[in-house]
């Protein structure tokens, strides 16, 4: 990946980070209620693949939504907004922290129920003819849900341009991999006649590559694809609920998908990047304050 | 004469249902025309008649049918039937017809009974087909029904306004407090005040209803519009009973009837208003009340009797049949009459008593006493 | 006189003819078979390209067709039993009901579940329930049950294009065999009939044209010749008169015609075949009770608190039959008119 095309994806990165830190520190501050789920550590899942879709592709989103929003619109303002229930949040303060939708982009809250959504919304970009295509994020806590095999299979089935993007996160919630998943990830969506691959999900160039392959075979075959990306939340699932050791954590941060990339980075880059996230967000929190609360008559 | 079966389509069912006869037993087909219709589990099956003929049904409709069986038979004419062909088709479309009976409606059964009795015949006199009730034969027979409509019960004369009558009690002693004890079951009957001469009770509240002051306030409490409706309370004095609800109706006060949820109305009973019918009390059928009436706890009035108006009862007396009161009676407690007396108007029955004769007006029954109270010895 | 299948499967047929983005979604949809019950029979050879049958997959294809719709077309989805429904609630109550109102507005959803419910025909405790009432009162979602002698055709066609939100339309299954019989002329056999103006009507039949009735029947559905049945032995045996209130849209309730009808006779009998408790009739009653300026006396006739079993005689019993409306009936009307 050259310096310029890295450049760009870096920052938004970074703009995704500092925004999660943001709102576990809002939350911490009783600015924000009701509940979050951040990304923290998966920012290069995000911004990797969605560099790789065009804004005329359908992404359908989970309740870990903030980075794929930021990754696709570089909107902090209105996130911002949204989550503090302000009218000027993209979906006037009534969705929150995960029911997102502007444009192709949309989330929703329940496990696995949105797989089958966005095959429906594959399906309908095929009838069309529009040569557009759907992405949909699952975790692999997601994976325990019955629906997503009956989505595979349908998918398969009727060759939909669908690309699945499994951020492999380690926990399903607070219940590590290992006490919740059986058997292989790829190999489950092979067994359905899918084509697979799985690849590092907290280095940028490895998963920009990776989607880029899939993204064009999805858009080329008219056919599903199963992309299996392993990272590390570094963050709690929600927000006051981690309890994992910090030796772990100590370690996670070792393969922290920004740290990574400081080396291929200028240092004055990266402090030119902090410096803007820092102060888009101060700027969105700011007039998402002042902006009006919804009222209950309209 | 064929028979006409129903050919298995459905691996999955041994038997189908009968759903429907598109043509009715007996009637003429053409070949193909589809004369019933019947369900499998999973699918409805039209079947053709094999040739143009009569058909003559098997089965009533909602019958199980099984495949490859007659359901029914085609013939040139019903004389192709054997005997015994017809005696056990017989007994099944009998059955059929019996359920669909009423579905050929003309006229109540109420209406065809009155008829009869009266040799009306309905086709003649009605030849709409609009459906017949015991009203309209009544009025075909130039008759005026016996009593209002038998099934009605008026209980409220006058119909209420739609947030409820506010009702001011006439009197505030123990009648009062019986009186408001009955109107707080009944959300549509709010009482909100009390008058009355004793000046004791005034700026008391009975159940929370206070006492507003004296009964020569009613007029201007009514011009202002305290209250929309009035009851006399008083059981004890007739005489001021009546002069109570005379006064107010002459000012055009509306009554309510008090009527404790435990009261028994049966059909036909009439009510004029301003009556007080306590807990328990039961008034049969078609029986008719005037007004201003005070019925005491577990009474029982029974059925086509005919009241007057101010009358008092005591608790526990019991009527029979077709009594005839008059007005201003006073009844004592645990009084019977037997069925059809009569009891004129401002007679004083005491308690007890059994009447089984009737009572001319202005006259008393009195008791004398039958047992004796003695100390019990040692 | 046609039967409701074929009138359901005719609309079906004119809708397709007429919108290139109607899309159906089922199990066994294909010709010969055509659907268990046959109401999409034909429209695989017609139209094989907008007709998906699926695997037995009722979350998947329920999910896929919240996806169509939000893509902009108008998918129909056949669940062959309503019993299924549980397996699609998730998709139902969470997804397609909910896409409009999170997204503020954004987007609309207008899904068609179509699904037969009911009983009476044998099929078992597992294939014969009537189950709408765990989507009533689902904000976002329109539940529509109609009666044989609504225009079943048109309801439908609304449904599918007429609506912003899904629509969960139920078809109870022993309608399908009965003839459609909407009223002509204001009449249906006996009956004088009135019809609301409401995207899904409530049909008011009356035995006396509309004189102010002696109680009024509120029921839906499956059980709606079972009550007019009850209504006309009701008026022949025993002069009394009940004005029966039909409504196919369940929910969100619609209360004018109950409430007119209710306002003269006092007394509200509510009939329906699902289980008693938490039913549809108990929405009935206590929306009126918080609408009505007046008071009135009601009662519920609804089946036994039980599964369904597979014998006739059992299903019979357990199932609400014309004479527990009868005798519900004469026991309301025996107490005076409040």
């Amino acid at each position: 990946m050259s310096p310029e095309t890295l450049a760009p994806l870096h920052a938004r990165m970074v703009l995704i980070r500092t925004f999660e830190e943001s709102v576990l520190a809002l939350f911490a501050q009783g600015e924000l209620f009701g509940t979050t789920h951040t990304c923290l550590g998966q920012e290069a899942v995000a911004v990797g693949v969605l560099s790789q879709v065009t804004r005329d592709d359908v992404v359908f989103s989970n309740h870990r939504c903030h980075g794929h929003y930021l990754a696709l619109f570089d909107d902090p303002a209105g996130l911002m907004a949204e989550l503090m229930g302000r009218t000027t949040g993209l979906c006037g303060g009534v969705g929150g922290s995960q029911h997102l939708h502007r444009e192709n982009f949309y989330t929703n809250g329940v496990q696995g129920g949105i797989v089958p959504c966005a095959a429906g919304m594959a399906l309908a970009e095929k009838f069309k003819k529009t040569g557009r295509i759907a992405v949909v994020f699952l975790g692999d806590g997601t994976l325990g849900e019955g629906v997503v095999y009956e989505t595979l299979n349908l998918a398969s089935l009727w060759q939909l341009p669908l690309l699945f993007v499994v951020e492999a996160n380690g926990f399903a919630q607070s219940t590590p991999t290992a006490l919740q998943l059986a058997g292989s990830i790829t190999q489950r969506a092979a067994a359905f006649g899918l084509r697979t691959a799985e690849g590092d999900g907290n280095d940028l160039a490895a998963v920009a590559t990776l989607a880029a392959d899939a993204v064009a075979y999805v858009r080329r075959e008219t056919k599903p694809f199963w992309l299996v990306l392993n990272t590390y939340r570094l963050g709690p699932h929600s927000k006051g609920d981690d309890h994992r050791p910090a030796e772990e954590l100590l370690r996670a941060h070792e393969r922290d998908p920004l740290a990574r990339l400081c080396a291929r980075v200028t240092a004055p880059a990266i402090a030119a990047a902090k410096t803007d996230a820092r102060a888009r967000i101060a700027a969105a929190i700011a007039a998402a304050r002042v902006a009006p609360f919804p009222t209950a008559a309209a | 004469m064929k028979p006409i079966v129903v050919e298995q389509s459905d691996l999955n069912s041994e038997t189908a249902i009968l759903v429907s006869w598109s043509v009715a037993d007996g009637a003429t087909v053409a070949r193909g025309d589809t004369i019933c219709i019947a369900e499998t589990t999973k699918a409805a099956i039209e079947v053709p008649a094999p040739a143009a003929g009569q058909i003559f049904h098997a089965f009533p409709t909602g019958a199980t049918i099984a495949f490859n069986r007659p359901i029914a038979y085609i013939a040139e004419s019903a004389a192709e039937f054997t005997e015994a062909e017809l005696s056990a088709r017989a007994i099944i479309v009998t059955a059929a017809s019996t359920v669909k009976a009423t579905s050929t409606v003309k006229a109540t059964k109420k209406a065809r009974q009155l008829a009869a009795q009266h040799g009306l015949s309905l086709d003649t006199f009605f030849p709409s087909n609009a459906l017949i009730t015991e009203a309209d034969v009544y009025a075909a027979l130039g008759k005026t029904p016996p009593s209002p409509a038998a099934t009605t019960i008026i209980a409220q004369p006058a119909p209420l306004p739609s947030d409820g009558a506010r009702v001011l009690i006439l009197g505030a002693g123990l009648g009062a407090m019986q009186v408001i004890d009955i109107l707080l079951n009944d959300p549509q009957l709010k009482p909100v005040g009390c008058l009355d001469d004793d000046p004791a009770t005034h700026g008391q509240s009975l159940f929370g209803v206070p006492v507003w002051g004296a009964l020569a306030q009613l007029e201007a409490l009514w011009s202002a519009k305290k209250f929309t409706h009035a009851i006399v309370a008083i059981s004890t004095h007739i005489a001021v009973r009546k002069t109570l609800f005379t006064r107010a109706r002459a000012l055009g006060i509306p009554f309510v009837n008090a009527i404790d949820p435990t009261v028994r109305l049966n059909r036909g009973v009439v009510l004029g208003t301003g009556n007080v019918l306590c807990s328990q009390v039961h008034v049969g059928v078609a029986t008719v009340l005037g007004d201003n009436n005070f019925i005491s706890s577990h009474t029982s009035i029974e059925h086509h009797n005919t009241w007057g108006s101010h009358n008092t009862v005591g608790p526990a007396c019991a009527t029979s049949s077709r009594a005839l009161v008059g007005d201003e009676v006073l009844f004592g407690t645990g009084i019977f009459l037997q069925p059809g007396v009569g009891i004129g108007s401002r007679a004083r029955i005491a308690s007890g008593a059994v009447i089984t004769q009737s009572i001319p007006d202005d006259h008393a029954v009195k008791m004398r006493a039958q047992y004796q109270v003695t100390p019990i010895s040692p | 006189m046609e039967r409701c299948a074929p009138v359901l499967n005719r609309s079906l047929h004119a809708l397709f003819a007429e919108r290139a983005d109607v899309i159906l979604l089922g199990e066994d949809l294909l010709d010969p078979y055509g659907g268990a019950f046959k109401v999409s029979a034909g429209l695989s050879t017609k139209f094989p390209d907008r007709v998906l049958t699926t695997p037995i997959s009722e979350a998947a294809i329920v999910g896929v067709a919240g996806g169509l719709a939000l893509r902009g077309l108008r998918p129909i989805v056949e669940i062959m039993f309503g019993d299924f429904t549980t397996l699609a609630a998730d998709q139902i109550i969470n997804h397609l009901a909910k896409f409009r109102g999170i997204y503020h507005g954004q987007v609309s959803c207008p899904v068609v579940i179509r699904t037969p419910m009911g009983a009476r025909r044998g099929y078992g405790p597992t294939h014969s329930q009537s189950l709408e009432k765990i989507f009533l009162g689902i904000p976002g979602l329109t539940v529509v049950a109609p009666s044989r002698h609504h225009e079943l055709g048109e309801l439908l066609r609304r449904a599918v294009v007429d609506s912003t939100d899904p629509v969960l339309f139920i078809e109870n299954k022993a309608m399908y065999a009965q003839p459609h019989e909407p009223p002509v002329a204001g009449r249906v056999a006996e009956f004088s009939t009135r019809t609301t103006a409401d995207r899904f009507p409530t049909l008011t039949f009356s035995l006396n044209d509309f004189a102010p009735p002696d109680l009024t029947i509120a029921t839906y559905g499956g059980m709606t010749p079972l009550a007019l049945q009850a209504a006309l032995e009701l008026a022949m045996e025993h002069e009394l008169f009940a004005e029966i209130i039909v409504p196919s849209q369940l929910s969100p309730l619609p209360t004018a015609e109950l409430l007119t009808s209710l306002s003269a006779s006092r007394r509200l009998l509510v009939a329906e075949e699902g289980t008693l408790t938490a039913g549809w009739g108990a929405e009935v009653v206590a929306r009126l009770m918080d609408t009505a300026d007046f008071p009135f006396a009601s009662a519920r006739v609804a089946a036994a608190n039980s599964i369904i079993p597979t014998s006739r005689p059992l299903e019979d019993a357990m199932l609400p039959q014309p004479a527990d409306l009868i005798a519900a009936a004469i026991k309301l009307t025996s107490s005076p008119r409040r």
